[in-house]
């Protein structure tokens, strides 16, 4: 099990984010307010339109909160050109978060085109991060549109371990991926966590993805906090009704633990 | 009955050459039930449904037979025949609801549209069972959503006005297209329960195609598993989930998300990835994949074979059927 | 709502069209047709430099020659010029100044439209605005009070040209830059410190070529035809340059009795605009865009 540092690598400061809409002011999140520690995972859940895509942007540093602070290793997040961000993304469709003109290899190694390495140095990095993610070296000239959706998801992978990231935002990054494939993602990123060591925010409608993945659990509802729990604790009693909610709703739709026991008794 | 046999989907190549897609798949749904047809990506599913609809691409071959339950035989390769049940005994939900819909004209409209241009209802009837359906639908104020464009309507609202849609003519199959992909988890659940209650009510086969085995495992009362464009294992959900024949279904099961799953611990996963058409296994299509692969499943394809309730095509079917019969 | 899953081809999809691009079938008509017009038109000049006589050899015994006669294949003019001899040494010209004219028009536009998507905000108000008012000035008015002012001359022509077609390339690369810009791909490149600049250059020009290939070739078009118009009310081309407008200028008092003045370079004018719209919808058709605002 991950041992987190003192330090937490994210600190959400009481933060709101107001956008001015057609017609009035439109209230995406109201003060939340929660921190991480270095190497730990929290799961953000909540239905559509409950403020995980704003929080996900805030955190990234693409836009800054209204009001109150998020703060990635003491320092407020903002992305800034010329500068590698310590907080690194995987998206959800991600052929779309692939520049379709380049290779692969090079997507990959955008991150170290600030590096001072050779371009050789930088090829070879490009290659190892390949093969951690589990796809052929050989093919990092190819483009995108070689690839199927899990593949590219590990190209992703890849790309945000270049820029040797404190802290992984993961957009919902099984949703558009097939059954079978979900898990597989899933291994990687518990693999590469445990290896290099980066905190990860995991934003997921998906619970299930979330009980393996998640130390906690955030549940957020109309840009606030309903509850912020640990994660063994949250999916054996969730302390808020709205949890509750969630978690019984996943629970119809998801297999039965039964059957699952019966599985593995064979 | 509404019973599909030996169905068979190919692609015709220039030159003359076709190449396989589908190969032999055949199913039965009993008015007021549900099918389940599960399988990952390139697995058929949706090949064997637009086939059964006769929607398949101009490109394709199909083969097979559709029998319906007053006992008309339709040729699927007569694709005007099939067609011109389309909206009437048979119908379908395709995955976007929206795309099903007109934008130029009003939900109420739209409903009553295909049964009275087909003769089968007057204007005064077919209202009255747009009226009813939408509320089984869980519509409460069934008046306002009728004056909605399509437009207007959220993903959910959408998918319940589609599924009224096809349910209007009261065909004997309807088939659901991934129906809940685009929704969100609430949604979903919901919709597919009414779905359930509505089919049972209009004694409505119903089959539903998904990748999700967890909707399917709450929804479907049979269950029928593809796997490069074949079946491998066709038997009721109950025994499918709890003591399943052959070892991809058994695969898949242990490999569905589930809440129960012990946190930051490995998945079990199916190594490997489907075949591409053209390069389907010449024994057992999923020997390359398969835990207790051999050399016979490498050799011979096993043919699909009664086991318990159901079928199974795997060389271990006896082995099946004796576990099953030790947990007993 | 909800989550969404992109809709990709499926696999058997892939594969059925796989074989039918294969090389050596011929699928776009539309290119091929275009490309053979204008290959047949150069033919034309490269015959008429090494085979005709010289175009502005005014021959005033053989005004308004007929077709055919005294040598002269499509005739002369009033002045005796011949009229295939004039036909064969403007198009390479007019095609010289489409190409200038395209190529600076949409420069100009290019980096007016990524500068107006890509940075929004003031900037883009005030491109747009300067864009309408380009668009509120009639062009041929336009022309009329420049040439008064700055006088006449093939490279003033190329640039007032320029000056109005620019903007349906401003327009078109603003839309798809703004699309470019909401794709994830282009905040993971933010994220991984890329410069705009190359962002810029790496993402989003390589997302625009196609379409402004397109309308480069659908603009030439337009650029053959005002080039030919400025020149036959004498504001384009001059002699000793030699345009398609400015023959049919000097035809046009005695159309009655020597059509062919007018009509053979008319008829040349016609073939360059059927070229330049049939290369244009076959690239747009090969493409595979859906181009609306085309002007």
């Amino acid at each position: 099990m991950s041992q987190p540092d003192d330090a937490p690598i994210l600190a959400v400061q009481d933060v709101s984010r107001r956008y001015s809409v057609r017609g009035g002011v439109r209230q995406a999140l109201r003060g939340v307010t929660f921190t991480l520690a270095a190497n730990a995972t929290i799961a953000i859940v909540g239905e559509s339109g409950a403020g995980k895509s704003t929080l996900t942007r805030l955190i990234a540093g693409f836009e800054r909160p209204s009001t109150g602070a998020v703060l990635v290793d003491g320092a407020p997040a903002a992305v800034a050109p010329g500068k590698v961000a310590p907080v690194q993304m995987v998206f959800q469709h991600p052929a779309e978060a692939l520049n379709r003109f380049a290779s692969v290899g090079a997507s990959i190694g955008e991150p170290l085109l600030r590096a001072p390495i050779s371009r050789p140095e930088r090829q070879a990095r490009v290659e190892e991060l390949l093969g951690m993610v589990g796809i052929d070296p050989a093919r990092a000239r190819d483009r995108p549109r070689a690839f199927s959706g899990g593949q590219l998801q590990r190209i992703v992978l890849a790309r945000a371990l270049a820029a040797e990231p404190r802290l992984l935002v993961c957009d919902e990054p099984t949703s558009a991926l097939d059954v079978s494939v979900q898990a597989q993602i899933v291994n990687l990123l518990l693999e590469l966590q445990e290896a290099k060591r980066f905190a990860c925010v995991l934003v997921t409608h998906d619970l299930a993805v979330a009980r393996v993945l998640a130390d906690e659990v955030l549940v957020l509802r109309d840009g606030a906090v309903a509850e912020h729990t640990p994660a063994d604790a949250f999916f054996e009693e969730p302390r808020s009704a709205y949890g509750h909610d969630l978690l019984r709703t996943t629970a119809a739709q998801t297999l039965n633990a039964p059957l699952r026991a019966a599985e593995r008794v064979k | 009955m509404t019973a599909v046999s030996g169905l068979g989907v190919a692609l015709r190549r220039p030159g003359g050459e076709t190449l396989p897609l589908v190969e032999d798949v055949s199913f039965a749904v009993a008015p007021g039930r549900i099918l389940g047809v599960v399988g990952e990506t390139g697995a058929g599913k949706t090949l064997t449904m637009r086939a059964t609809l006769g929607l398949s691409a101009p490109a394709l071959a199909v083969t097979g037979h559709l029998t319906l339950p007053d006992g008309d035989v339709v040729d699927l390769a007569d694709r005007a025949a099939v067609r011109a049940l389309l909206g009437d005994r048979l119908s379908v939900v395709l995955q976007d609801p929206l795309g099903m819909l007109d934008p130029l004209f009003r939900v109420g409209d739209q409903l009553i549209e295909g049964v009275c241009r087909a003769g089968r209802m007057t204007s005064g009837e077919a209202r009255g069972r747009a009226e009813r359906l939408l509320e089984a639908m869980g519509f409460v104020d069934v008046a306002a959503v009728q004056r909605l464009f399509p437009h207007e309507l959220s993903g959910g609202m959408a998918q319940r006005v589609a599924t009224a849609l096809a349910m209007m003519a009261r065909p004997s199959l309807l088939v659901l297209d991934e129906p809940t992909s685009a929704l969100d988890a609430s949604v979903r659940v919901e919709v597919m329960r009414l779905v359930r209650q509505l089919a049972a009510e209009e004694r409505i086969g119903v089959c539903l195609v998904s990748h999700d085995l967890g909707v399917i495992s709450h929804f479907a009362d049979a269950l029928m598993v593809m796997y490069a464009g074949r079946v491998l294992e066709a038997r009721p959900a109950d025994e499918a989930l709890h003591a399943p024949a052959h070892p991809y279904t058994r695969a898949l099961i242990a490999s569905s998300p589930s809440l129960d799953a012990p946190r930051r611990r490995p998945l079990p996963v199916i190594h490997g990835a489907p075949p591409v058409p053209g390069t389907w296994p010449g024994g057992c299509v999923f020997e390359p994949r398969c835990p207790r692969a051999a050399d016979r499943c490498r050799g011979t394809r096993p043919a699909l074979e009664p086991s318990g309730a159901g079928t199974v095509a795997c060389h271990y079917r006896h082995d099946a059927e004796d576990a099953r019969h030790v947990t007993a | 709502m909800g989550v969404t899953m992109p809709q990709t081809a499926p696999a058997w999809r892939r594969l059925a069209t796989a074989r039918r691009r294969a090389p050596g079938t011929r699928r776009n008509g539309n290119l091929t047709a275009g490309l053979t017009i204008l290959g047949l038109a150069l033919l034309i000049s490269a015959v008429g430099h090494f085979a005709l006589p010289d175009p502005l050899h005014q021959d005033l015994t053989a005004s308004l020659a007929a077709p055919g006669t005294g040598g002269h294949l499509l005739g002369t003019d009033p002045l005796g010029r011949d009229v295939f001899a004039w036909i064969a040494a403007s198009v390479p010209l007019s095609l010289a100044i489409a190409v200038a004219t395209v190529c600076l028009s949409s420069v100009v536009g290019v980096v007016v439209g990524i500068a107006a998507g890509f940075m929004g905000g003031v900037v883009d108000a005030l491109l747009m605005r300067l864009v309408e008012l380009s668009l509120a000035i009639p062009p041929l008015l336009l022309f009329l009070s420049a040439s008064a002012i700055v006088g006449t001359g093939t490279l003033k022509l190329i640039l007032l040209v320029s000056a109005v077609s620019w903007v349906p390339y401003a327009r078109i690369v603003r839309t798809q830059v703004q699309l470019e810009r909401r794709r994830p791909s282009i905040a993971a490149a933010r994220l991984a410190g890329l410069t705009r600049r190359r962002i810029v250059v790496r993402h989003i020009v390589p997302s625009i070529a196609t379409f402004v290939l397109v309308l480069a070739s659908l603009q030439a078009g337009y650029v053959f035809l005002w080039e030919a118009s400025l020149s036959f009310v004498g504001l384009g081309v001059q002699p000793p340059q030699t345009s398609l407008g400015f023959l049919m200028a000097q035809g046009r008092l005695t159309l009655a009795v020597g059509w062919w003045v007018v009509v053979f370079p008319g008829a040349m004018l016609a073939a360059l605009l059927l070229a330049a719209n049939l290369v244009g919808d076959g690239l747009r058709d090969k493409f595979g865009l859906d181009l609306e605002d085309v002007r």
